[in-house]
């Protein structure tokens, strides 16, 4: 499995919400151990999941999940 | 029990653990169970005195089987082959084989007969894993082909 970078970017769109990770792990009804799963790039989570984390925060997948993030 | 005692409350990585640790517990469960089956033949144990682990071993074994060929999967690291599948067919038949000598030993008058009908055992069981074996990878490959054709039918 090719392994995944941290995810800068959704913290940095958490930080514009003004969202902790507990608040936007709740909002998309996951544990705060996989949300920060995710954005540690521990854990690949499915594209329903992503959308969710996306439409929570307002942006588009490509800003969130899009390749640049791999060299983060 | 709650009344939401259905529902799942792992989210995707939560239920992928669990799926892992449940995968897991069924090889150390299965590879327990046959361990105690042969401990239990080699210290002389008899057919009806293991039927109770055989036949839980044959059913889990045979779910594992036929739900994966009727999902077209075989393993996660090889694919059927006929020279793997002889190969299977030799352990089973070194596995019995070793099980017969064992008894062969123990039995103090054990005569040409016995070797012979030991012998026997070790064919058979070669044979029969490798009939096995060969008419799963048939129905693996028919399977594989129906489920990829559905697929590509249905992206068009």
């Amino acid at each position: 499995m090719v392994p995944i970078g941290r995810n800068l970017k959704i913290k940095a769109a958490r930080a514009e919400k003004d969202m902790t990770q507990k608040a936007l792990a709740e909002a998309v009804g996951i544990s705060r151990q996989t949300m920060n799963a995710i954005e540690q790039g521990e854990f690949n989570p499915t594209i329903r999941l992503c959308r969710a984390i996306c439409r929570v925060l307002g942006k588009s997948l490509d800003e969130l999940f899009g390749e640049e993030n791999e060299d983060d | 029990m709650t009344k939401n005692a259905k529902k799942n409350n792992l989210d995707e990585m939560q239920e992928q653990k669990m799926l892992k640790l449940e995968e897991c517990g069924f090889w150390i469960l299965f590879f327990a169970l046959a361990a105690a089956i042969l401990v239990q033949l080699l210290m002389g144990g008899t057919i009806r005195q293991i039927a109770g682990e055989a036949i839980v071993l044959l059913i889990g074994s045979a779910f594992y089987a036929f739900s994966s060929l009727r999902n077209g999967l075989w393993t996660r690291n090889a694919v059927p082959t006929r020279k793997g599948n002889v190969s299977a067919a030799i352990i089973a038949a070194l596995l019995v084989g070793v099980l017969n000598m064992v008894k062969l030993l123990k039995k103090p008058d054990a005569g040409t007969n016995d070797i012979l009908i030991a012998a026997a055992f070790v064919a058979a069981a070669f044979v029969i894993c490798y009939i096995v074996l060969e008419l799963f990878r048939f129905v693996y490959q028919n399977r594989r082909a129906k489920l990829d054709d559905v697929d590509e039918k249905t992206e068009g």
